[in-house]
């Protein structure tokens, strides 16, 4: 908290500005420095309880796992984590481009109906796809009974490929999101300086707008390596092994929660390998741009151009969000007499409610991380800002359990001081109440907030600071009138990206979740844990519904 | 109506971020940790609380995290009972000292000794069976015996297995290490690697689903998930074979409860337990999922009826959960996954 | 024959219903400074993006090099042109550091000239020693050179500057303005400048247009269009200075408060239909600031209203005996106070006048 005095000079501008402009905003931006600080602690509470766990000796497990499993999971695991990022940039990023720069027939659609497959979980898609795509699915059946023979060349959907592309169909929509923020406002000047250096379109969306926009895209692959690694679901329907099936076997098969946390413990070094790379991409760039230009025209394709560019744009989205959720609408007519009761007007409030609280408060965190970051980039700051968003790459269940060992603990130590004390039975008062629910969501998910926010940060000058200054703007007054309107776009996409993930979230939610708060994603898992997949469907489908409300409201705010 | 719901929940926002709302304990009311999902388990805790007037409270939740939760709320936890749906879990919480034993007479009756714990701290309720499912165009019911016979070479190319991750093949595995020893288990697993026609299954409706479309000819899986596909799709060629007739019996697991040691209202615990062995909820057991009964008294749905009655491994299903580990060590060394 | 470098016959181009460029012509010979000198809005940024191929034309034709890159229609691709620009923001690429940026144009040719090349532009715009620091790093006259360095740097048959100093402060402007207008004649290149600042304009201009609504209202060089101004509208525009009313004594004088002064009228006989009889003879003169000199000799008093002090002169604005106002250009010795008279003469060879507005 004293780094302020050891920082030495490389931002001169904000820093004296600040610090001689008077007490009050001194003492707010110490506080300021204190919120990644306090959040890391946060979130490392649960981590440390898992890492804790690699202490107490893992026995015959560990061992065994190191004999037999360990180097295909790690192999699978690298594979799957590799495959789904450079899938999922590449199909985000040329989707975004073509969106933002190109007209092509149906561009206003694409442009908001690509975001679409984020309401749609990843298991979901999973299942869906293996259903329709599997050797007993309609696909090979009909293919079967037409050509009269075996299709051996058709490729096997239950392996690795099958699984990157069902993950990358899920999760390009972070990088497409993040990627077309950056191409629509970092302004058409730099391509046409690009052009007037000799440069065509082609060379000068390489050599201009791809770095640009790197951090964006930075960000949304990060995102997308990130819940990767941390999934369960998907992995589970095709029945591939990585560390988190690995996980879930030390613990749940072979009940040795060392071994798992050993496990997790792994995964986490993977993951904090993955921000030093990320780290590398940003260096010391900065990618504000001083003015934008206004809207330039889209460039309009005609002829074969335009159709190859809407059959691409189609075929993502047919298959990542039209094909599965007709499957799910199909489904759901099926079993809608069955199933639906009167008990899903709360789940869906439950889910509304819950998403909508978390969104708040995670983005308002990663607000003011974002901004304490700002006005302290030093190291502390910095690490406590990694550290504090690498929840969302720990696998649901392990972060669930490192959440909830803590607080049960707690919860018996008040009890304890209460019974010595007051001689009166508390029992457990923390757990089982919406604000532990909250705070894990928050631990989950801050990495969804906080990486839209701060790349929208890396817009904004210090220029536009020393602006604001002059002006007689500082502190919040500053935050309020100037980095707000400039933030609103990137706050917008956080809101809507944690809104929807919370609302997909399983393991934080059943394991935390207070008596009679089902949510439609709780739903989901009772009905999946029993292989009842038809059955699923119609909680997928509301929750596939409530989650297109936000992403309507992000388009039409990208739109503007 | 919207109105309504929106300020009785606006009432429970505010009162449980005041830290209150969720623990408020009544008298007569059981709270219950289930890995049964709701679906497979209200109806019998709606007759309890009609016949008694006892409440039950229940969050749902995988067994295993159900467990660690148990473990981490110690003194205080809320739960009264816990539900699963296999004995490994019910046995790793017995070793963690979670489960109090249970002196009833009523249970003894109605649940048979292989069925329960024989420290008597946690007890059967219904009866899983994992049998042998075939494709009646491709195979005989002659050519087929036990389970360890779909080792043999025979079965080269034709066997379909869900995962080794699923806790019904680690309790196969187990009881057959605790029949067999380890030496000839981890033989018949690599035979049945061996014979695998493709990648194991995420699930045994999706096994079912291969050998009826022929891209294997025979699987293993529990019982209730041959009733409900057949039921949906009654057409399949595919039918039931009871294996190990001659020898030892069909390998089952079950799905039971048992009491918390910290439980709350202990007695009111023990009085769902036994009303879940009685007759009236054991025929909803039997209804709600074409599962078998463990009480002898009571038989199971019609359409289970048909499949035909079979000699269970009478073997407790406490090596279950006390081989599980070994089962799943077993499994990897084998290459099974 | 000599083809000129940039030939624009005639282009329009309209957003909906706005007429942004209305049939404008303009040649530009090679190693020329051309500039576009207009108010904002009055269209000289598209005539500039025009030529860049960053906006269609609807109308007439772009030859470059005696080369037609531009008509109804047909829009040679801009990275065809081999032109270069310097936007009003720079456009410097952020993720770059300054030499990158000056080698950016540079990636046609092999990397030993082209890094050859980049050390001669970074000395020619005295940028060598933060050749390895990114744009957000400099100072915004550092910026400024960057910009114009990365267009000079791939040797464009001509270059184009878009407001290039209006970021600077005023300082920074004048000098760099000089500085630019030397590089670009070491460089030999052609340009053409827009801007809305006449001393930007005549400081690196060797040929000035006034633009007004689209159109060129002049094309000439800067002494021209502030002494020879062909219209109103450009004698207003540029410069400073007042009319006075006069009398037509014949074809080559005429008539005013501060004596008869010569001016070559001939112009204003055109004849104009509404204009009859007595009017014919009443025109406006021009009078400039200088064309009004400080003579203590002189019978014609005026008196002091307004002075500015500008260093090395004093702008005074006088008033007449007959009642009319005049601007004053007086080295700043001659210090007096508001409401003096001082003794003022006319000192100028040639006026020009135009015809009063018909009210």
């Amino acid at each position: 908290m004293r780094g302020t005095l050891n920082v030495k000079s490389e931002n001169r501008n904000t820093r004296d500005g600040f610090s001689h402009s008077s007490s009050y905003v001194f003492r707010v931006i110490l506080s300021w420095r204190f919120i990644p600080v306090l959040v890391a602690v946060l979130v490392l509470v649960p981590v440390g309880t898992v890492i804790l766990s690699f202490l107490t000796p893992a026995g015959g497990v560990w061992q065994h796992l190191v004999e037999t499993i360990l180097l295909r999971v790690l192999l699978n695991t690298f594979w799957l984590a590799l495959g789904v990022a450079v899938c999922s940039a590449l199909l985000g990023v040329s989707l975004a481009w073509f969106t933002a720069v190109y007209d092509f027939p149906g561009r206003n659609i694409f442009s908001w109906g690509l975001l679409l497959p984020l309401a749609i979980p990843a298991y979901v898609l999973a299942f869906v796809t293996l259903g329709l795509f599997d050797f007993t699915g309609p696909v090979q059946t009909s293919l079967r009974s037409w050509l009269g023979a075996e299709l051996f060349w058709f490729p096997n959907v239950r392996s690795r490929m099958g699984v990157i592309v069902v993950m990358t169909l899920s999760f390009y929509p972070y990088v497409y999101l993040l990627a077309r923020n950056a191409f629509l406002t970092q302004g058409k000047r730099s391509l046409e300086a690009a052009q007037s250096l000799g440069l065509n379109r082609t060379q000068g969306f390489l050599k201009v707008a791809l770095p640009m926009a790197r951090p964006w895209i930075a960000s949304g692959v990060m995102l997308v390596s990130m819940e990767t690694l941390a999934d369960f679901g998907t992995v589970a329907v095709f029945n591939y092994d990585t560390l988190t099936t690995a996980i879930y076997k030390a613990w749940f098969s072979m009940f040795s929660l060392s071994a798992a946390s050993q496990l997790a413990s792994l995964l986490i070094v993977i993951v904090f390998a993955l921000i030093v790379i990320e780290q590398q991409f940003r260096s010391r760039m900065r990618y504000a741009e001083t003015k934008q230009s206004s809207r330039a025209p889209l460039i309009i394709l005609t002829g074969w151009h335009s159709w190859v560019v809407a059959g691409f744009a189609s075929a993502t989205l047919f298959f990542a969000f039209l094909l599965p959720i007709t499957q799910l609408f199909i489904w759901a007519t099926h079993t809608f007499a069955e199933e639906f009761n009167q008990l899903y007007l709360g789940f869906l409030w439950h889910s509304l409610i819950l998403s909508g609280l978390a969104a708040l408060l995670i983005c308002s965190v990663a607000l003011l991380m974002v901004y304490s970051a700002r006005r302290h980039p030093d190291m502390v700051t910095r690490i406590a800002v990694r550290i504090a968003t690498i929840g969302y790459a720990l696998p649901g269940v392990v972060l669930a359990v490192g959440i909830f060992i803590p607080i049960a603990w707690l919860d018996n130590w008040f009890s304890k001081m209460a019974m010595q004390l007051f001689s009166i039975e508390t029992g457990l008062l923390i757990q089982g109440t919406l604000v532990v629910m909250l705070i894990a969501y928050m631990i989950r998910f801050l990495a969804v907030g906080h990486n839209p926010i701060d790349s929208a940060m890396q817009r904004i000058t210090f220029n536009i600071d020393e602006a604001a200054m002059g002006l007689g703007l500082n502190g919040w007054s500053m935050l309020k009138r100037v980095h707000l309107p400039i933030l609103k776009g990137g706050i917008f996409t956080a809101v809507t990206l944690v809104f929807v993930d919370v609302m997909k979230e399983m393991p934080v939610t059943l394991m935390t979740r207070p008596f009679g708060w089902d949510t439609l994603a709780v739903r989901i898992f009772e009905m999946t844990s029993e292989g009842e997949w038809e059955q699923a469907a119609l909680p997928a489908v509301a929750l596939v519904l409530a989650g297109l409300i936000p992403i309507a409201l992000l388009t039409r705010q990208a739109e503007k | 109506m919207l109105r309504i719901y929106f300020s009785r929940y606006l009432v429970a926002i505010f009162s449980c971020v005041a830290l209150f709302g969720a623990n408020f304990s009544y008298a007569e009311e059981v709270v219950v940790y289930s890995a049964r999902i709701e679906k497979l388990i209200k109806p019998m805790f709606d007759a309890f609380t009609k016949d008694t007037g006892i409440s039950v409270k229940f969050v749902t939740d995988n067994a295993g995290v159900l467990l660690t939760r148990l473990k981490a709320e110690g003194k205080n936890t809320p739960a009264d009972m816990l539900i699963t749906t296999d004995a490994g879990n019910l046995w790793e919480a017995a070793r963690e000292g979670l489960l109090e034993p249970i002196e009833s007479k009523t249970l003894e009756a109605n649940i048979p000794t292989h069925l329960r714990d024989p420290k008597k701290q946690w007890f059967g309720l219904s009866v899983r069976a994992r049998t042998i499912v075939y494709n009646t165009r491709k195979v005989k019911p002659a050519e087929l015996s036990t389970y360890e016979d779909l080792a043999n070479s025979k079965w080269r190319g034709r066997l379909c297995l869900r995962t080794s991750k699923k806790v019904y093949n680690q309790s196969l595995v187990a009881m057959m290490i605790s029949e067999y020893g380890k030496t000839r288990s981890e033989k018949i697993v690599r035979g049945w690697v061996a014979n695998l026609a493709t990648d194991p299954l995420s699930d045994d409706t999706k096994a079912m689903e291969l050998v009826a479309a022929g891209k294997c000819d025979v699987t293993i899986v529990n019982s209730y998930y041959y009733g409900r596909l057949l039921k949906k799709s009654p057409s399949l060629p595919l039918a039931i074979f009871w294996p190990n007739q001659a020898e030892s019996g069909v390998h089952v697991n079950i799905s039971g409860a048992g009491v918390t040691k910290n439980a709350k209202s202990k007695h009111a615990a023990v009085r769902l337990l036994e009303f879940l062995s009685s007759e009236k909820a054991q025929n909803l057991f039997a209804d709600v999922n074409m599962e078998y009964p463990v009480n002898p008294k009571i038989k199971p749905d019609p359409a289970v009826m048909a499949w035909g009655s079979f000699k269970q491994n009478q073997l407790n299903v406490v090596a279950a959960g006390e081989l599980q580990t070994e089962a799943v060590k077993l499994m990897d060394r084998a290459g099974y996954r | 024959m000599n083809i000129p470098l940039l030939e624009l016959a005639n282009i329009n181009q309209t957003y909906g219903n706005h007429v942004v460029i209305n049939n404008l012509s303009l040649t530009l010979n090679k190693g020329v400074i051309g500039c576009l000198l207009g108010s904002s809005g009055c269209g000289k940024t598209t005539v500039l993006r025009c030529i860049a191929g960053f906006e269609p034309i609807e109308a007439g034709e772009i030859l470059l090099n005696g080369v037609k890159v531009n008509s109804s229609g047909f829009s040679l691709r801009p990275e065809h042109r081999n032109i270069g620009m310097v936007f009003q923001d720079y456009a410097l690429f952020p993720h770059l550091t300054v030499a990158s940026n000056i080698a950016f144009g540079l990636h046609r040719i092999h990397h030993i000239e082209c890094a050859l090349r980049v050390k001669e532009m970074l000395q020619t715009v005295s940028l060598a020693d933060v050749a390895n620091n990114y744009p957000h790093e400099l100072s915004g006259g550092q910026q400024q050179r960057v910009a114009l360095a990365r267009a000079l740097a791939p040797r464009p048959d001509l270059l184009l500057l878009d407001e290039p100093f209006s970021n600077l402060d005023v300082n920074l402007r004048e000098r760099l303005s000089l500085e630019v207008r030397d590089i670009l004649k070491s460089q030999g290149t052609t340009a053409i400048l827009v801007t809305h600042d006449q001393n930007e304009a005549f400081a690196i201009a060797d040929e000035i247009g006034v633009m007004h609504h689209g159109e060129i209202i002049q094309w000439d060089t800067a002494y021209n269009l502030y002494h020879r101004p062909s219209s109103r509208f450009v004698a207003n525009f540029v410069g400073q200075g007042v009319f006075l009313s006069g009398r037509v004594l014949d074809s080559r004088h005429v008539e005013t408060e501060l004596g008869v002064l010569t001016v070559d009228v001939s112009h204003l006989h055109a004849s104009d239909s509404r204009v009859r009889g007595e009017e014919r003879n009443v025109v406006d003169v021009l009078v400039r600031p200088d064309d009004i000199v400080y003579d203590d000799e002189s019978s014609l008093h005026a008196k002091v209203l307004h002075k500015a002090f500008r260093g090395g002169e004093i702008l005074y604005t006088l008033r007449l005996p007959g009642g009319s106002t005049a601007l004053s250009l007086v080295p700043s010795h001659h210090n007096h106070a508001i409401g003096d008279n001082i003794g003022v003469k006319l000192e100028a060879d040639h006026v020009v006048a135009f015809r009063q507005t018909v009210p």
